[in-house]
């Protein structure tokens, strides 16, 4: 990874981050490249996004229990007592039926058993329905039951034998019994021991004598058929008759083992004498000192239901109970438990596979969104590649092919936009520093020409046997409109001049090597300073239109006499040094040499004796600035000479004053054309 | 030191040149090239503000005198400091050019001048 910074200068970076972790990682993740940086941000987000699909899941999964459970109890619920009112609802329909019947009514032996198929018929149909009996108010008693294997084995019935039929007198105590095989054939007839069974003492017989309509006993046990039932009982009042049928719940029991809500879900109907039915299996009744009773919910010998009607509640299941409207009187109650795992199996399986495609997908997103990040940061990798050669100076450099028209096509556009004018750029440079080297060339030739004109190429010294001379010209550039000029005429005299053409550069120079040509030409044959400065100016305004001027000091000095004859055309008044002190020509000075026709000039004179000196120099030494713009300035320069001006030699003085002009300059670049020229008289 | 250059019509025909810095052979060329650009029968030059000026910005002066007079135009100076008069002075240029101490007096001069060319 190209964005990794090395090792040690990491270490450097984060040592002082310990306090503060955070920024630590923020700096740890800027060195990241930016197909990391998405990864590693897809993968945050996919793990955040899962993780609270994960907790809602389990949120959701707790809701869906609760409802679902609440849902599936109401179900269970009302199944049951469907499946109870579907047990004895025919019975009962029956009974009313009966109870408008004949066999309500006083009949003969023959007369009743002649009903025996009919009832049994009723039994057959009715499979819950154990026994048919009828008892009236003189105490007889007539039953008609389905032998089921308990009774078959306790009534020793003859092979065959499907149903019996008892009768006992109340009269007389008289008690007999016919079997029947299942054609409603009679198949034998018992006469049995006198019997003191009063039906008009049994609870159903009390009870249904009591009610207006059909009652219903609270479950117990039949003792014959060793089974849990209810005895559904009718009361004829104008007969005074009770018809009663015998329902076992067995059926009851059957269906809630047939409707479990999960496998191991328990369902148990229950009052307070015991179970009436289980889903578990037959409750078979407990035979206890000779009767039988019911069992309770802990000899079912389920450990959960155990828990539940001890009243706790037991983990990992959920338990519904709800009162049972089963009969009026005694309240029975159904208690459902059903394991939370079984419940929720399904829904859980769902959630994991649910859990689990989801990681796998959020999880593809971090490829995903690497392969996507190297779309963007392979280009972008290409780009900074081809960047890094232009900083090499490589313009050739290969461009990636970058079709995308999004803004890393339009940053490769834009490169290769930028890459054709840094191209052009650069030869256009190139060029421009060729010219610039071409004319600094010719400028170095042109300084050595322009110095050529003046003597000893702008380093000039002279001993005569009246004076000694030494001129210097330092141009500001390559060449400069300074200028002095040495002339020893045929008569011994000596003609010197300074001048100074207006502005610097090459217009100047052009103008000073006119200015010395024409000079040159006219000193030798014009008597006169003035006529020569006249001369000069005509020459020089001539179609000046520039404005080009040059100011010019220009004397003769005679030898022999000591006299000096000078003339000014606008040039700084020379300073002449003497041991009594430093004094400024005194002339009057004509305009510049060049700018106004007609301009007049007058020749001065005056003497200078052996030993007295003579400095000319141009406006280069008193407009020398320092850093500051502080002008060296007239005063200075007549002070220094005061102090300096009568030591050395003329180039010892020349030199130095050089030296304190530049050291007064000190780091500013020099403004203007320097030159200074010192005649000593000797 | 740069040079400020303020160029303004103060009436019609009299264009006012306000200096600010100094005038020299760097600067110098950014005037020749503003005078250059103007068509005005009537310079005044505001000299105010000028702390320098050298012999390439007397050149400009003096060259948009000239011009000035070759059509019959007028140029004026006021308020020179005193080292910029000195300037002047010393190439005697100073009798050739219309040099007022304010602006008051530069003004009554040049609408004197002005006068008869309306």
């Amino acid at each position: 990874m190209t964005g990794w910074a090395p090792q040690g200068a990491k270490a450097e970076r984060f040592g002082d981050n310990a306090a503060d972790p955070m920024r630590a990682i923020r700096s740890r993740i800027e060195f990241l490249s930016v197909r990391t940086k998405i990864a590693l941000g897809a993968g945050v987000i996919a793990l955040t996004s899962w993780v609270l699909l994960a907790a809602f899941s389990y949120v959701a999964t707790g809701l869906l229990l609760e409802s679902a459970s609440k849902k599936v109890f109401e179900v269970a619920s009302d199944l049951v007592s469907a499946e109870l009112k579907a047990t004895y609802e025919p019975v009962e329909r029956v009974t009313a039926v009966l109870a408008y019947s004949r066999l309500m009514g006083p009949l003969s032996e023959e007369e009743r058993l002649g009903y025996v198929p009919a009832l049994a018929d009723i039994l057959r149909r009715i499979p819950a329905a154990a026994a048919i009996q009828f008892g009236n108010d003189k105490g007889d008693y007539f039953i008609v039951r389905i032998l089921n294997e308990a009774l078959f084995k306790r009534f020793e019935a003859p092979s065959g034998a499907a149903f019996e039929a008892d009768l006992i007198d109340g009269a007389s105590g008289r008690y007999r019994r016919w079997f029947y095989d299942d054609q409603s054939r009679l198949l034998a007839t018992r006469e049995l021991p006198k019997s003191d069974y009063d039906p008009r003492t049994r609870p159903w017989y009390q009870r249904a004598t009591q009610a207006s309509g059909a009652i219903r006993t609270p479950p117990y046990v039949f003792f014959f058929m060793s089974e849990i039932g209810v005895t559904v009982a009718r009361f004829a009042p104008d007969q005074g008759s009770v018809v009663a049928a015998d329902v076992t719940l067995a059926s009851v029991a059957s269906a809630l083992a047939e409707r479990r809500v999960t496998p191991s879900a328990q369902t148990v109907v229950y009052d307070a004498e015991g179970v009436i039915a289980w889903s578990g299996g037959t409750a078979s009744p407990v035979e206890k000192a000779g009767t039988l009773r019911r069992r309770t919910i802990a000899e079912l010998g389920h450990p959960v239901l155990v828990e539940v009607a001890a009243g706790k509640k037991p983990a990992g299941w959920l338990v519904h109970r709800a009162s049972q409207g089963f009969n009026k009187e005694a309240s029975s109650e159904l208690i459902i438990v059903v394991p939370e795992t079984e419940l929720l199996a399904d829904v859980r399986e769902s959630r994991n596979w649910m859990l689990a495609i989801s990681f796998f997908v959020l999880a593809l997103l971090i490829p995903l969104a690497w392969v996507f990040a190297n779309r963007i940061s392979t280009p972008l990798r290409d780009l900074h590649k081809a960047i890094g050669r232009v900083s090499g100076g490589d313009f050739d450099f290969h461009l990636p092919s970058v079709r995308a028209k999004d803004e890393v096509g339009d940053l490769n556009l834009a490169l290769r936009t930028m890459r054709i004018s840094l191209k052009k750029h650069i030869e256009d440079l190139a060029t421009a520093v060729a010219a610039r080297e071409r004319l600094a060339g010719e400028l170095e030739v042109a300084t050595r020409i322009q110095m050529s004109f003046v003597p000893g190429s702008g380093q000039f010294s002279m001993a005569l046997p009246a004076a000694r001379l030494f001129a210097r010209l330092i141009p500001a550039r390559a060449v400069g409109g300074d200028l002095y000029e040495v002339i020893e005429l045929q008569d011994g005299r000596l003609f010197v001049a300074i001048g100074d053409v207006s502005d610097k550069g090459i217009p100047a120079a052009l103008l000073m090597a006119r200015v010395l040509t024409l000079a040159k030409m006219l000193v030798p044959i014009t008597s006169d300073l003035g006529s020569l400065a006249s001369l000069l100016n005509v020459q020089l305004e001539e179609g000046n239109a520039e404005c080009m001027f040059t100011t010019l000091f220009g004397a003769i000095i005679d030898p022999r006499s000591s006299e000096v004859r000078c003339v000014s055309a606008g040039h700084n008044p020379p300073m002449i040094v003497r041991k009594s002190g430093v004094s400024l020509v005194e002339i009057e000075s004509g305009s510049p040499l060049g700018l106004f026709e007609g301009s007049r000039y007058v020749e001065t004179a005056f003497r200078l004796e052996p030993g007295e000196r003579l400095v000319l120099y141009t406006d280069g030494v008193t407009e020398a600035f320092d850093k500051d713009r502080n002008e060296f300035g007239e005063a200075r320069l007549v002070a220094w000479l005061e102090q300096h001006g009568m030591a050395g030699s003329a180039e010892e003085l020349g030199a130095a004053l050089l030296h304190e002009v530049s050291a007064f300059a000190g780091e500013a670049p020099q403004s203007d054309d320097i030159t200074v020229l010192i005649l000593d008289r000797t | 030191m740069p040079l400020n250059i303020d160029v303004h019509e103060a009436k019609p025909g009299t264009t006012r040149v306000a200096l600010t810095g100094s005038l020299d052979s760097d600067t110098a060329p950014q005037l020749e090239k503003a005078m250059g650009a103007l068509n005005s029968a009537v310079i005044a030059f505001d000299m105010t503000n000028l702390a320098f000026i050298s012999s390439a910005g007397l050149r400009v002066i003096f060259a948009t005198a000239k011009r000035q007079r070759a059509k019959g135009g007028q140029i004026g100076m006021s308020n020179l400091r005193p080292g910029v008069r000195k300037v002047f002075e010393i190439v005697k240029a100073l009798p050739d050019m219309n040099v007022f101490a304010s602006e008051k007096e530069m003004d009554e001069y040049l609408a004197r001048f002005q006068r008869p060319q309306e």
